[in-house]
């Protein structure tokens, strides 16, 4: 296989050699307007990349300082009323600013059309669009939220929006202007899928990747509009006076809970998706195994992005809904667990007997094997009728959601981003501190988040400022969690500068991954991805195969290109 | 298939005529009460009116049946949307064990208010 490898590698050098003056994606421009205005999706999907790592960064910061404020019982450095708008600014930034966009316009927009074997996504220019919707949302929530002093949390719920003032109407245009972003990222992703898949990459070749994005995509098209006629009631009630969701003007605010959940549980998944493709990309990689149970992965992804849209409700147990309501929700939540579970049980397969490697990003899809099993354990728990009375608003949810959220997607992503670092700069991090960072984000997650599920079980309500003295012992175990975590965090920021501007020079495919982006692009792919149009004969996972279908290898690749009638093949 | 299938004039004709025949017939069953009925039938005519625009005007007739799934998948979802909506807003205070009385008679004890 080795030679296999080698023989691809030398292709790769090959066709260097004949386009000498091409440059790599990085490399071929350099101006501050060819990174602003490039159509490339690489470059755009760096423009996200930083965006939403500066995102992360802020709404991290605001949550370490909600945690130091927690640290010790009554009031030490933060007012009640700055307290409240401080976990309002880390919930929305890390909502709408960070974890949607993150997975989807980084690591989506820069591998899907290298998986797919496609010049670019299918609407380039709306691609850019994309991110400056986004870009514009992310700047307008920041404002809105700090002139205006916003305090209602993430999910704007009345009472507590309608007392707020203006301010909330305008933080609803800029999610409403940042969902637009999603929307539109969708629609060309699911075009791209359908339309630029290269000749021979079949449905099922698709790399596991493809299928988490595609699900994504279809919640973020079916699901994002719903919250822009969310906010378009609300303009219409404000404005107009017509009672929709104000029970002053004959309205219902239980009605504002279902606009809300019916967009943002989806959301949820919107989140968590892309991080199970992650996922299996890295472990089948690091097993050096076939994916286990391919079909049966590939289709849970999308078998929880339909459920997703029919247990919203589930946030709405004690909000006075219908008993009748709140059972069928129940119900539907309990289905959630399967697809899920349907996924960990494949992947732990995938691992039986394989080669495995503890690299980074292998350590980081194992934690995620745990933290979002705990993730989804407790939601299941959580979605049980009788139990969530007494949980409801307690740091049991708090905990649960983020198990899912940070042991989920946050890791996925991390994992995601050690795995493809050398892809996207060239350049290799350094291992051991890869690491360390991996173990202390995992010990500090527990340390935060597990505290908080017993804190929660034992009637610790969230969103306060102050607490009983009863709870401070376990409340300062969280805090010091979160310092781990922030530390191991800085850390991995900390080594990933250096490797940026010191680090070692990657190879074309330093993990011996099997997909195009690996197999079929130099160290850096170029601004076009592929010199040639791949013609694909094999699964994405095909270890023993690298290199042994047409285009990979020196002869063939000089040899004969496929026929006319498989790269004009029709594709739906 | 490739490019854009061109609709005849006289097809597209026919379902103008159609679209103004039920147009028609939703402005004379409005004259005419049935009761319970009433609601249902102009959402049928005016569901009617929007499968043909959307066949014959916006081409889906002569599409691949994947756009059609997508096109249904939205319908779905609104419909998805506001059955289970309405299975909140039309049971409220339903509590099954609970008999209404129980919760509608509060007066003087200051919990219904």
């Amino acid at each position: 296989m080795t030679q296999d490898m080698d023989r691809s590698e030398a292709a790769q050098a090959r066709d260097a050699e004949e386009h000498p003056a091409h440059g790599d994606y990085i490399t071929h421009a350099k101006s501050i307007g060819s990174w602003m205005f490039s159509l490339d999706h690489k470059r755009i999907g760096i423009l996200y990349a930083v965006t939403a790592a500066i995102a992360f960064l802020a709404a991290g910061v605001f949550a370490l300082l909600v945690r130091a404020e927690l640290l010790l019982p009554g009031e030490t450095f933060l007012s009640a009323q700055s307290y409240n708008q401080l976990f309002s600014l880390h919930g929305i930034v890390m909502v709408f600013g960070f974890i949607i966009p993150a997975i989807p316009g980084f690591l989506g927009n820069f591998l899907l059309p290298l998986h797919l074997g496609a010049k670019d996504v299918a609407f380039p220019r709306l691609n850019l669009f994309s991110y400056y919707l986004y870009l514009l949302g992310v700047i307008l929530i920041v404002v809105a939220m700090v002139v205006g002093s916003v305090d209602t949390g993430w999910t704007f719920y009345t009472p507590y929006s309608a007392r707020t003032g203006p301010a909330v109407l305008f933080l609803a245009m800029a999610v409403f202007v940042a969902g637009f972003a999603s929307i539109f990222t969708g629609i060309n992703f699911i075009v791209t899928v359908h339309k630029m898949r290269a000749p021979g990459m079949t449905w099922n070749r698709l790399p596991l990747f493809v299928w988490s994005i595609y699900s994504t995509s279809i919640v973020q098209v079916l699901a994002t509009p719903v919250l822009g006629i969310t906010v378009l009631l609300l303009f219409l009630e404000r404005l107009l006076r017509i009672g929709i969701f104000d029970p002053a003007l004959g309205g219902d605010p239980i009605l504002f809970q279902h606009f809300f959940w019916f967009y943002s549980h989806p959301a949820v998944y919107i989140m968590i998706l892309p991080g199970f493709g992650i996922v299996s990309e890295l472990i089948a990689t690091f097993s050096r195994q076939r994916i286990y149970g391919y079909t049966a992965i590939a289709l849970s992804s999308v078998a929880i992005a339909m459920l997703g849209f029919l247990v919203w409700g589930h946030h709405m147990f004690v909000s006075g809904q219908s008993a009748i309501s709140s059972i069928i929700f129940s119900l539907i939540t309990y289905l959630i667990g399967i697809p899920s579970g349907i996924k960990v049980f494949n992947w732990i397969a995938t691992m039986y007997k394989g080669s495995i490697s503890f690299k980074t990003p292998m350590l980081y899809a194992l934690s995620f094997l745990v933290l979002f099993t705990i993730g989804g354990v407790t939601g299941i728990m959580v979605g049980v009728l009788a139990v969530d009375i007494h949980l409801h608003d307690t740091y049991y949810v708090v905990g649960h959601f983020h198990y899912v959220m940070m042991g989920g997607t946050v890791i996925a992503l991390l994992g995601g981003l050690h795995y493809w670092w050398p892809k996207v700069t060239g350049r290799l991090y350094n291992e051991v501190c890869g690491q360390i960072a991996a173990f202390l984000i995992f010990v500090g997650l527990n340390l935060t988040f597990f505290t908080q599920l017993v804190l929660g079980s034992r009637g610790m309500p969230r969103r306060y400022h102050d607490y009983l003295p009863e709870f401070t012992s376990l409340h300062q175990l969280s805090t010091i969690g979160s310092w781990v975590m922030g530390l191991g965090l800085f850390l991995v920021l900390g080594y990933l500068l250096v490797s940026l501007f010191r680090g070692k020079k990657a190879t074309a495919n330093p993990w011996g991954g099997a997909t195009l982006e690996w197999t079929h692009t130099g160290v850096r792919p170029d601004p076009h991805n592929f010199h040639r149009t791949p013609f694909v004969t094999r699964g994405p996972y095909e270890f023993d195969r690298i290199g042994a279908s047409r285009s990979e290898t020196v002869e063939d690749h000089r040899g004969a290109d496929p026929p006319d009638v498989a790269l004009n093949q029709d594709r739906t | 298939m490739k490019g854009h299938h061109i609709i005849p004039p006289k097809t597209l004709l026919k379902v103008f005529a159609a679209l103004v025949a039920l147009t028609a017939l939703t402005a004379l069953t409005a004259q005419v009460d049935i009761g319970a009925f009433n609601i249902p039938l102009a959402l049928a005519i005016a569901g009617t009116k929007a499968l043909l625009v959307v066949l014959f005007f916006m081409a889906l007739k002569y599409d691949k049946p994947v756009n059609a799934l997508f096109f249904g998948l939205g319908i779905l979802f609104v419909v998805v949307f506001l059955a289970f909506t309405l299975f909140d807003t039309a049971f409220r205070g339903d509590l099954g064990n609970v008999g209404k009385e129980a919760i509608l008679n509060t007066e003087g004890t200051g919990q219904g208010e």
